[in-house]
C-alpha cells in the first residue's frame, strides 16, 4: 500500500470519527461527549488528518503551504470585503457618507488582498486548486460544525400576541442568557388548508377505538341519524359526549399553509434605541446581535395566538455555511474542468 | 391523459434504450421522451396547483426529464453517446411511476415554501438519475465501461453535494439548524462520502479492484437515501412530506 494511500484512509478516517464526536450529542451519548473521551478522539482525529494531508503532500509540500497560507489570506481578504462593505452601507444609510467612504476603502483593501493572495494561491496549487480548496471547505464544515457543538446556545420562546418583550432566553442547559434585544410578538397569521375534520371515537376496553369521520353540514356533524353541535369551545380539540359507550368527538384542524409572526424588535443602535416591526416566518428566521430566531410553530388561542420560537447563537455557524458553500463550487469546479486528455480527444 | 402521456414517453424510452443498432435515432428518441416528459410536468403541476414534486410518484416523474439533457451534455462536452443507458434508468423510474398511485392534489407545507425547494429536488433527481447509469454501466465487464462511468459520476457528483449542501442551508432558515441526523440526511451524507471515498481511492493502485464495487455500493446507498427509508413504517423523519 502506498503512502499516499494510507495518508489518504487517514484523512477520511479521520474525518469520520470527527463525524461521530460531533454526532454524540444529538445521538443521546451525552455521558460519553461529556467525560472528554470524544473530545480526545476528535484531538486525535485531527491530529492524524494533518499527518494524513502531510504525507499526501510528499513532493509538492512547498506549494501546498504556501497555497495554504495564501487560500487562508484569501479567505481574509474575503471577510474584509464583507465586513467593511457591510458597515459602509449602515453608514450609507444613515446619510454618513465619509464614514462609507472609509469603510469602502478598507474594502477595497480586502479586495487587493483577495486579488493577490488568489492569485498566489492559484499559482501554488495549479493543477490542484479544486481538490485543495475542496478539501479546506470540508475542514471548514468539521471545524464550525465542532464548534458549535461546543459553543452552541439554543433555547425555545413562547410567546402570546400583545405579551410582554421576550429580553433573554434559557437554553437547553439551564443557563439564562441576554438577547441583548427584545422582542415582543404583536400579531399572528395562521393560514389552512380547506376546514378541520372531525372524527368519532368509541371507548371500548379501555381504549379510544372505532374512528368514524363524521359529515359536516353547516353548523351540524352528522353520522346517519345522529346529529350534533360542532361549536366546541375555542382552543378545544375534542367534545366527550353523553351516554353509554362513551363517545368522543376529535376535531383536527386542516393543514397549515402559511405562518406568520408579526413582532417588534427593540435594540440598541449605536447608543440609540430603535423599534422596527419585523415579520418571521418559517423560512425566514430574524436575525440580531448574533441570534437567530426561527418560528418552530404556532397556535390559535382564545387570547390572539401564540408562537414558539428558537432562539440560537451557533459561532461556527458562519463557518459552517461558508465551508457549503465553498464545498459546491470547488466540488463543479474539480469534476467539470476540462482535462487536458479530454481537450485532446475532442481534437482528435 | 397524463395516462397517454406517461405511455408515448415510455414507448420512446424503451424504444431509445433497444436502439444499439442505430445509435442515431437514440438521441432522438431520447429528445421525444424529454418533449412527453416536459408535457407530463406540466399537467403534474396543473393537477397539484404547485410544483409537482410533492410525492414519490410525482418525482420518479421528473426522473426522465433531466436525461436528455444529461446526454446533451455527454455528448458535446465529452464525445460520450450515452443515451441508451440514459434512457433505460429513465424507464426504470418511469415503471416505479407507474405503480404508485396517482396523488394529484398536494399542497406544500410552510417549511417546503422555500427558494431552496426547486433546486434542491432537481440536483438530487439529476444525481440519482447518472448514479442510476453510473451502476448500470458498471455493471458490465471492461475497462470501456469503468471509465465512462467514473465519467457519469464527475458528472453527478457536482448535483449530490450542491443537494447536500443547499439541503443544510435550507433547514438552517426552515428548522434553525444546518444538520439535525435525520435519517435521510444520515443516509445521504452516507451516500455522499461512499462516492467522496470513490473519488479519493480511484486513481490507488492498490484500490483499482475496488472501484466497481465502491460504485455499486453508492448506488445502493442511493437506492437506501431514496427508496428504503421513505418506505420503512416506524422511521418518523422530518423528510416525510407526502403524508
Amino acid at each position: 500500500m502506498t503512502q499516499g494511500l494510507k495518508a489518504t484512509l487517514m484523512v477520511i478516517g479521520a474525518a469520520g470519527v470527527l463525524l461521530f464526536a460531533g454526532a454524540c450529542p444529538r445521538l443521546g451519548a451525552e455521558a460519553v461527549y461529556r467525560s472528554g473521551a470524544m473530545l480526545a478522539v476528535g484531538t486525535l482525529a485531527g491530529l492524524l488528518a494533518l499527518y494524513g494531508a502531510w504525507k499526501l503532500a510528499a513532493g509538492y509540500r512547498a506549494n501546498l503551504i504556501v497555497g495554504a497560507v495564501s487560500l487562508f489570506f484569501l479567505s481574509a481578504g474575503l471577510g474584509i470585503i464583507y465586513n467593511y462593505s457591510a458597515k459602509a452601507w449602515e453608514f450609507l444609510m444613515g446619510g454618513q457618507w465619509v464614514g462609507a467612504v472609509g469603510m469602502l476603502c478598507f474594502a477595497l483593501m480586502g479586495l487587493i488582498f483577495m486579488l493577490v493572495f488568489g492569485y498566489l494561491a492559484y499559482k501554488s496549487l495549479r493543477g490542484r486548486i479544486w481538490a485543495a480548496t475542496a478539501h479546506l471547505a470540508f475542514f471548514f464544515i468539521m471545524l464550525g460544525g465542532m464548534i458549535d457543538c461546543f459553543c452552541e446556545e439554543r433555547g425555545v420562546l413562547q410567546m402570546t400576541a400583545g405579551g410582554p418583550a421576550v429580553r433573554e432566553v434559557t437554553t437547553e442547559s439551564g443557563s439564562t442568557l441576554p438577547l441583548n434585544f427584545e422582542l415582543q410578538l404583536l400579531s399572528t397569521d395562521i393560514q389552512r388548508i380547506g376546514e378541520p375534520t372531525y372524527t368519532l371515537y368509541t371507548y371500548q376496553n379501555n381504549r379510544w377505538v372505532a374512528p368514524v369521520p363524521l359529515a359536516v353540514e353547516g353548523n351540524t356533524l352528522r353520522l346517519g341519524e345522529e346529529t350534533w353541535n360542532h361549536e366546541m369551545p375555542s382552543g378545544q380539540a375534542h367534545l366527550l359526549l353523553p351516554g353509554s359507550p362513551m363517545r368522543l368527538i376529535v376535531r383536527t384542524p386542516a393543514p397549515v399553509s402559511f405562518y406568520d409572526a408579526e413582532c417588534r424588535l427593540t435594540q440598541s443602535y449605536r447608543g440609540t434605541p430603535t423599534t422596527e416591526t419585523r415579520h418571521i416566518r418559517v423560512n425566514t428566521p430574524l436575525e440580531c446581535k448574533g441570534w437567530q430566531i426561527s418560528l418552530l410553530d404556532m397556535q390559535e388561542t382564545p387570547a390572539g395566538g401564540a408562537a414558539v420560537m428558537q432562539a440560537r447563537r451557533a459561532p461556527g455557524r458562519g463557518m459552517v455555511l461558508a465551508g457549503l458553500v465553498g464545498l459546491i463550487i470547488c466540488t463543479c469546479g474539480m469534476c467539470w474542468q476540462r482535462k487536458p486528455s479530454d481537450k485532446g480527444k475532442e481534437a482528435a | 391523459m397524463s395516462a397517454a402521456v406517461i405511455l408515448c414517453e415510455a414507448l420512446a424510452l424503451l424504444l431509445c434504450a433497444a436502439s444499439a443498432a442505430l445509435p442515431r435515432y437514440s438521441y432522438r428518441l431520447l429528445w421525444a421522451a424529454w418533449c412527453c416528459g416536459a408535457v407530463l410536468l406540466g399537467l403534474n403541476a396543473v393537477l397539484a396547483e404547485s410544483l409537482p414534486f410533492g410525492n414519490m410518484r410525482h418525482v420518479l416523474c421528473f426522473f426522465p426529464l433531466v436525461m436528455a439533457p444529461a446526454a446533451y451534455y455527454l455528448r458535446h462536452a465529452h464525445g460520450e453517446e450515452l443515451s441508451r443507458w440514459l434512457a433505460a434508468a429513465a424507464a426504470v423510474a418511469l415503471t416505479g411511476a407507474l405503480c404508485m398511485p396517482l396523488q394529484a392534489a398536494w399542497r406544500p407545507m410552510p417549511a417546503l415554501k422555500s427558494p431552496w425547494f426547486a433546486p434542491h429536488v432537481t440536483s438530487y433527481v439529476v444525481a440519482y438519475g447518472l448514479l442510476a447509469v453510473s451502476a448500470l454501466l458498471v455493471c458490465r465487464r471492461g475497462e470501456e465501461s469503468l471509465r465512462r462511468a467514473a465519467l457519469v459520476v464527475r458528472v453527478a457528483f457536482p448535483f449530490l453535494t450542491f443537494g447536500l449542501a443547499s439541503g443544510a442551508l435550507w433547514a438552517d432558515d426552515a428548522w434553525g439548524r444546518y444538520w439535525g441526523w435525520d435519517i435521510k440526511e444520515a443516509w445521504s451524507l452516507l451516500t455522499w462520502l461512499v462516492y467522496a471515498a470513490w473519488f479519493h481511492l480511484r486513481h490507488e493502485p492498490a484500490f483499482l479492484g475496488w472501484r466497481r464495487p465502491l460504485l455499486l455500493l453508492g448506488f445502493a446507498c442511493v437506492v437506501i437515501t431514496f427508496l428504503i427509508v421513505n418506505f420503512l413504517p416506524s422511521v418518523n423523519s422530518l423528510h416525510s412530506y407526502a403524508n
